[in-house]
């Protein structure tokens, strides 16, 4: 009888990611038998902390989950209340949450490809590798992410952890001349960022095709950021008020955080600029559709290493539709639309930098929350990356350990996982001589 | 945030120099120490056009406005356990890494071997990373020094612990001190 050959690659942090995370991959005679991508941060809680709180506090607390989508978490849990409470927002209302969405987007897109993940494309470990080959392209990336961290700042009353934002519309309407103010960095950025979707567009892409289901936000007439229904490449059409209908979260052994499923096949579906351009390509603004026609690129696409592209383009259209409502922005009046509490339930879902974020919360008459239920993008891309990487490896598995290893962490890192934004502390060694 | 931070006296001389300082921090807990001495030196130099103060939520925003040209003070939460009260003093090496001198509160100098510095932020692009990008791209600035305030944890979604804002108020006026020329 022969033996069995086992083989272990683990990758015990993985880099270049933001949180804290590990991958496990087990091969038996050649084949891979078992992968583990591990969330080993401690749970945040966020759900019970929020239980008992006005519903004013939301938008804060919510902003703490994520240090580089804050917008998202906020937006979402705000549209939702409003759902709960019977609020109509203004159309004026309504576009400058899309500006902030802009700035989010710039701002999220352009550090992940320029910080984390273009390094991946050049061998490169890290972009400060990167800044000593390509300065300009790095600082032209820092530049975008500036540019986006400038608008919400003017919009979200601060780029850290924005504090304008409001049930109801906003505390602070910006005034138009702030805005004005912001249109030659953008109009430089609209340019840049053609520049950057064109250099990324001409990477090596590593050969990998899953037609798997992707979900993103569709909507009639716009590309989704902050409304519409939930759809997908095969050919799911819901309201959202549907979600924990056709989702659901499912405890992993191996993981701190929940892996979403569809249901009631309970397989993988995955989220991201990839599942919105693939299902709203049309809806870009026109600069950013036309050069996704140029790129050569077939649409759909399902290799998830093409993702930067994705990104890319929505960098292009968050310029795009930045300048638009700052030209055609005046000031906006009433910044915030009264409301008085009342015991309902409402669920929202928008699209977070990295894909569609859901939250659902029950309010008590008095305002406070009964109930609160947040579903991050990358815990519904858990899945899809063990899959993605169990589908990968056998084409890696000539390469020793490292090798192995390091191409996880590629594929990985093409998912822009953010797997929790929580503390940041330095852990000090002084060496004293 | 109560503390006993009294503003420095005005009868240091003033300020000259275009000066940034940025405070890093989150609102988590003892994590905040970055932001709540930004809002302690925007106190102190309510008056002063030269100094520049910022908030940081993660490392690489720091690069927002870093130059070679300006002085600039960072402020951080740091632990483990030789967590003190540091300055450190950071510069280029002739290989184009990154050293630097620190002193403690007491103002006893130590040199560092900067690689020691390790972060463990959540955030892999952490703020060695990032000073060492700031070096790669020619922004790091001529004078940059880094202000540590120990921690003994940081606790989620906790207050800042009384110990640790007395340490933050410490800091602040060491670091004020300094920028006034005393």
């Amino acid at each position: 009888m022969s033996k069995k050959q086992t083989r272990t690659i683990e990758v015990s942090a993985l880099t270049r990611v933001e949180g804290e995370g590990a991958v496990r991959v087990v091969v038996e005679d050649g084949r891979v038998c078992q992968v583990q991508l591990s969330i080993y941060e401690p749970p945040r809680f966020f759900e019970a902390l929020l239980r008992g709180r006005p519903l004013e506090e939301v938008p804060d607390i919510t902003a703490r989950i994520c240090g580089i989508c804050p917008i998202a978490y906020q937006m979402t849990a705000i549209h939702a209340l409003e759902q709960a409470l019977g609020v109509e927002i203004t159309p004026e209302i309504r576009l400058l949450r899309r500006l902030l969405y802009c700035g989010e987007w710039i701002e999220s897109h352009g550090v992940h490809m320029h910080l984390l993940h273009i390094p991946d494309f050049f061998g490169c470990e890290s972009s400060i590798a990167l800044a000593k080959r390509f300065p300009q392209e790095v600082n032209r990336g820092l530049r975008l992410k500036k540019i986006g961290n400038r608008l919400l700042e003017v919009a979200g009353g601060r780029a850290v952890h924005p504090i304008n934002v409001a049930v109801g519309g906003f505390y602070r309407a910006p005034r138009r001349t702030d805005l004005q103010c912001l249109k030659a960095d953008f109009q430089w950025g609209l340019e840049a960022a053609m520049d950057v979707t064109r250099w990324v567009a001409g990477f090596d892409f590593p050969d990998l095709e899953r037609v798997y289901e992707m979900v993103a936000l569709r909507h009639p007439s716009e590309y989704p950021m902050n409304e519409g229904r939930l759809a997908s490449t095969q050919g799911l059409d819901i309201p959202v008020d549907e979600f924990e209908n056709y989702f659901a979260e499912r405890q992993v052994p191996h993981s701190t955080a929940l892996q979403a499923v569809r249901l009631p096949t309970e397989t993988a579906y995955s989220v991201g600029p990839l599942a919105r351009i693939n299902l709203n390509r049309q809806l870009l603004f026109p600069a950013a559709r036309q050069l996704s026609d140029e790129l050569g690129m077939t649409w759909p696409c399902f290799n998830p290493y093409r993702s930067i592209v994705a990104r890319a383009l929505e960098v292009v259209h968050a310029f795009e539709e930045a300048l638009s409502i700052i030209d055609n922005y005046h000031d906006c009046a009433p910044a915030r639309i009264a409301y008085q509490p009342r015991a309902g339930q409402g669920c929202w879902a928008t699209e977070a930098p990295r894909g569609m974020i859901y939250h659902r919360y029950r309010i008590s008459e008095a305002g406070a929350i009964e109930f609160a239920s947040i579903i991050p993008p990358t815990s519904q891309n858990q899945y899809p990356i063990e899959l993605d990487l169990a589908a990968y490896l056998p084409s890696v598995l000539g390469d020793d350990d490292v090798a192995a290893g390091l191409a996880c962490e590629r594929l990985i890192r093409s998912y822009d996982p953010c797997i929790s934004c929580a503390t940041h502390f330095l852990q000090l060694e002084v060496e004293r001589r | 945030m109560s503390h006993s931070h009294r503003p420095v006296t005005a009868r240091l001389r003033p300020l000259m120099e275009r000066t940034l300082i940025i405070g890093l921090g989150s609102p988590h807990g003892n994590d905040r120490v970055g932001w709540d001495a930004i809002d302690l030196l925007d106190e102190e130099f309510a008056e002063e056009e030269t100094i520049a103060c910022y908030k940081a939520a993660v490392p690489h925003d720091i690069l927002d406005w870093l130059d070679n040209a300006t002085p600039t003070h960072l402020i951080d939460a740091c632990s483990g356990p030789q967590a003190a009260g540091l300055r450190l003093e950071i510069t280029r090496d002739a290989l184009g890494g990154l050293q630097a001198l620190c002193s403690d509160a007491d103002g006893t100098c130590h040199e560092v071997v900067f690689p020691k510095l390790r972060s463990t932020s959540s955030h892999q692009f952490d703020l060695q990373s990032t000073l060492e990008l700031a070096s790669a791209l020619d922004t790091l600035p001529r004078r940059l020094i880094l202000w540590t305030i120990p921690i003994p944890s940081a606790i989620v979604e906790g207050k800042v612990q009384p110990e640790v804002e007395q340490l933050t108020s410490a800091c602040v006026q060491r670091l004020a001190l300094e920028l006034r020329g005393g």
